[in-house]
């Protein structure tokens, strides 16, 4: 791994509370690699904690619990079957699962065979999924029985999909829910009876005890990792590389960030999705680098369940988006309930209000940082410190081993001096390798080894940065990255839309959300509600515009530019009129 | 509209066809969806910024007519082996104020990179400024490197200001090279 020495004169340095590594290799190890090195891969370090804590319980999941040498076991012997089917290193396999024990297994078997792993949205339709497998080239896809049957098998024959694994949600369920979750499963679109046919398998079968363990092949600290695929402003998304070193580094920075953790100690409140980057390294690659045992919880936008869990498994460390905080500080009757056990909070994805923030302290006694990142830096770059000065609006200082600046807009050649705006960059060892077969964005991405973040962004005198705004036109609504192009492309598909824009509108629980302007085509009878079923077939539910506003034209330049801006505007007269943002 | 300046501006595609300007008019509407066929979707996503999949009639009328007092729209062509009229590239000036106008310049993709956005550019200076525009403003994506590349080259090298994804440009009409 090449080393990552922070400079020594950066501002944002006095800002390290005690404990805090400077610079990334003194991070490395988390704990006890000493006498081997720092792990090369994530398998290794998945190897390594499970071999040094066999005992303790790795994943709890709705009662059923796993101990680090149980997955370890279903890991060795779930790549061993994928080896017998012909996946192996240089091969891309698409992930699609929910936050479940069988995605943690999936996930190592295929790091453990030197397989890239690519996460899909289980929100994902026929359509973005089958552009997910034709770009990354997939023949494998490890997905659930209801995904499997109601999606992917739509789009199996005409993609280079070629084995299917698929798994229930209830499987790992102790008894009963093991056997009601099909009742309620069916009707939520989570279940489904799997008919048998060629090229596709059961996960449970894959892991069923057997002889013969396959050797571990893992990638090297440079190969890729994950393909994690992110939106893009022509209209379709393209894959991140994220290598070994790149995900290791970040887990390893984020973990030092927290020097009181105890390494074997920790229980990790593990909501976030798996497959979104963010969920990715802080519920899953840093409780692992850690030892730590994963709350496995596979709906987070279930409060109740969430708060019931806090109190019977009494976990340590709480890693969560603004919109779960808020939930949480306004459940009915949270007073009374006990979340004492969570000392320390790691929020991302969305600004996260000082008011917000300093009620749940109050509440639980907890201390949270607030992070910034993207998927291109695995993901977190910056975050504030825990307990010293905290700066509203501020997406704090650089991890670690980080380093940052803002430069110039045009040629992003020139350092902007402290208070100006210019674009974010930065440089770890946390930076992706590239994209996926966009050399050009690779090259306009990452220069002389920074990457240009896209980010409009400002520096001040204490070495904290503050975000102002972005160079592309991107909405970002419960943390995922939506391009309004593609929705426009699906809108402008539509038989009866003449003309349409898709347009970011604050929202008080997803930062943002999609509204849509449509102008039907002249006659044309469309509704609402035709138009949002429209997208649905065609867009991930996160991307769906929440509102169609129809009108009798678009507004437009004086050379016939869109101009979004007055689109937005006329929606937050609309929501003003209606009472502020919902 | 001084249309007569367009006559002293020419140049050459690659393959050797002459290249003229000429003013556009509600008669181009068909030669307007022609050239747009020729239009990548970045190309569309850049000018319009709207992926729009078809040049409607409506579209096209506003694109090739003048809209608003003082507006123009000058478009480059070739003649094909049969003398049929071959459009390359529009440029189109919005005015927006007095004395200021938005202009937008798209280049079909097939003669990108041969020159016709700087004739385009030059010629609706030479125009703008004989029809009393001081100030030229045109709006673009941020992560659009080559046409801030082009602005410059041709001599748009104002203020520059910034929202959401979106550069404005805004230049002195004396100052662009003609």
């Amino acid at each position: 791994m090449e080393d990552f020495a922070a400079p020594p004169d950066r501002p944002w340095f006095r800002h390290y509370e005690d404990g805090v590594p400077h610079a990334y290799p003194s991070i490395r190890p988390v704990f006890g690699d000493d006498a081997h090195g720092p792990a090369e891969s994530l398998w290794e370090q998945f190897d390594r904690t499970a071999a040094t804590w066999p005992d303790r319980v790795a994943a709890i999941f709705e009662g059923t619990e796993f101990t680090y040498a149980r997955l370890h076991r279903m890991v060795e012997l779930f790549s061993t079957s994928l080896a017998r089917l012909g996946v192996g290193r240089g091969d891309n396999v698409v992930l699609q699962l929910p936050n479940i024990p069988q995605c943690l297994v999936a996930y190592f078997a295929l790091h453990r065979i030197g397989a890239c792993v690519v996460m899909a949205n289980p929100m994902y339709v026929a359509p973005e999924i089958a552009h997910m497998l034709d770009d990354s080239g997939a023949r494998t896809m490890i997905t659930l029985d209801a995904f499997w049957m109601n999606t992917v098998r739509k789009i199996k024959y005409s993609t280079g999909l070629r084995t299917v694994i698929h798994t229930g949600i209830a499987d790992y369920l102790p008894f009963p829910k093991k056997q009601l979750f099909p009742l309620i499963g069916k009707k939520k679109g989570l279940w489904a009876k799997v008919r048998k046919e060629p090229g596709v398998y059961r996960f449970a079968d894959m892991v069923a005890e057997s002889e013969g363990i396959v050797a571990p092949t893992p990638g090297g600290a440079d190969d890729m990792a994950c393909l994690q695929y992110t939106g893009g402003t022509t209209g379709v998304s393209k894959g991140a590389i994220l290598t070994n070193s790149n995900l290791l580094s970040n887990a390893h920075q984020v973990a030092g960030w927290f020097p009181g953790l105890k390494a074997g100690g920790e229980v990790f409140v593990c909501a976030l999705p798996f497959f979104h980057v963010f969920g990715l390294t802080i519920c899953l690659n840093v409780p692992i680098a850690l030892g730590a045992t994963l709350l496995v919880i596979p709906d987070p936008r279930n409060l109740k369940s969430i708060i019931g869990k806090i109190e019977k498994y009494r976990p340590t460390m709480f890693p969560a988006v603004p919109a779960m905080f808020e939930g949480i500080n306004r459940f009915p009757g949270i007073e009374k309930r006990d979340l004492s056990s969570i000392k320390g909070c790691f929020s991302g994805s969305a600004p996260l209000s000082l008011e917000v923030m300093n009620r749940f302290e109050q509440l639980t006694g907890a201390r949270i940082t607030e992070g910034f990142g993207l998927t291109e830096s695995s993901p977190v770059s910056h975050v504030n410190p825990l307990f010293g000065l905290r700066k509203e609006g501020s997406i704090g200082v650089p991890m670690p081993g980080t380093d940052s600046k803002v430069v110039d807009l045009t040629e992003g050649t020139t350092e902007m001096p402290d208070g100006e705006n210019g674009e974010l960059i930065l440089r770890g060892p946390q930076v992706m390798k590239g994209y996926w077969k966009h050399e050009e964005e690779t090259t306009n991405a990452i220069r002389d080894g920074w990457l240009f973040t896209g980010d409009i962004a400002y520096r001040d005198t204490d070495g904290y940065f503050f975000i102002s705004g972005r160079k592309k036109e991107m909405i970002i609504a419960g943390g995922y990255n939506i391009y309004p192009r593609e929705i426009d492309e699906v809108l402008y598909a539509h038989p009866e839309i003449l003309e349409a824009a898709a347009v970011g509108i604050p929202d008080q629980h997803r930062g943002e959300t999609v509204w849509a302007f449509v102008v039907p085509k002249p006659g044309a009878k469309v509704s609402g509600g035709d138009v949002i079923n429209w997208c649905r077939k065609r867009l991930a539910r996160y991307k769906v515009p929440k509102r169609i506003v129809f009108a009798e034209t678009l507004p437009r330049s004086a050379v016939g530019k869109i101009l979004r801006r007055e689109l937005r505007e006329q929606a937050l007269e609309m929501m003003k009129n209606e009472g502020g943002p919902k | 509209m001084n249309a007569d300046i367009l006559d002293s501006f020419s140049g050459r595609l690659k393959g050797g066809e002459d290249i003229k300007l000429r003013t556009l008019g509600p008669d181009d509407i068909p030669a307007m969806q022609k050239l747009f066929k020729t239009f990548s979707p970045e190309t569309i996503f850049h000018r319009f910024q709207e992926p729009i999949p078809v040049m409607t009639d409506e579209r096209a009328r506003r694109c090739t007519g003048c809209t608003s007092e003082g507006s123009f729209a000058v478009a480059s062509y070739y003649r094909d082996r049969f003398g049929r009229e071959v459009l390359t590239g529009i440029a189109r000036i919005g005015v927006i104020g007095p004395g200021e106008a938005e202009f937008a310049i798209v280049v079909g993709d097939p003669w990108q990179g041969q020159g016709i956005g700087r004739l385009l550019a030059r010629a609706i200076a030479g125009m703008a400024a004989a029809n009393g525009i001081e100030w030229l403003e045109s709006t673009f994506d941020m992560d659009n490197r080559r046409y801030l590349d082009f602005c410059e080259s041709v001599g748009l090298k104002g203020t520059l200001t910034w929202e959401r994804g979106q550069f404005r440009l805004r230049s002195k009409v004396s100052d662009i090279k003609r």
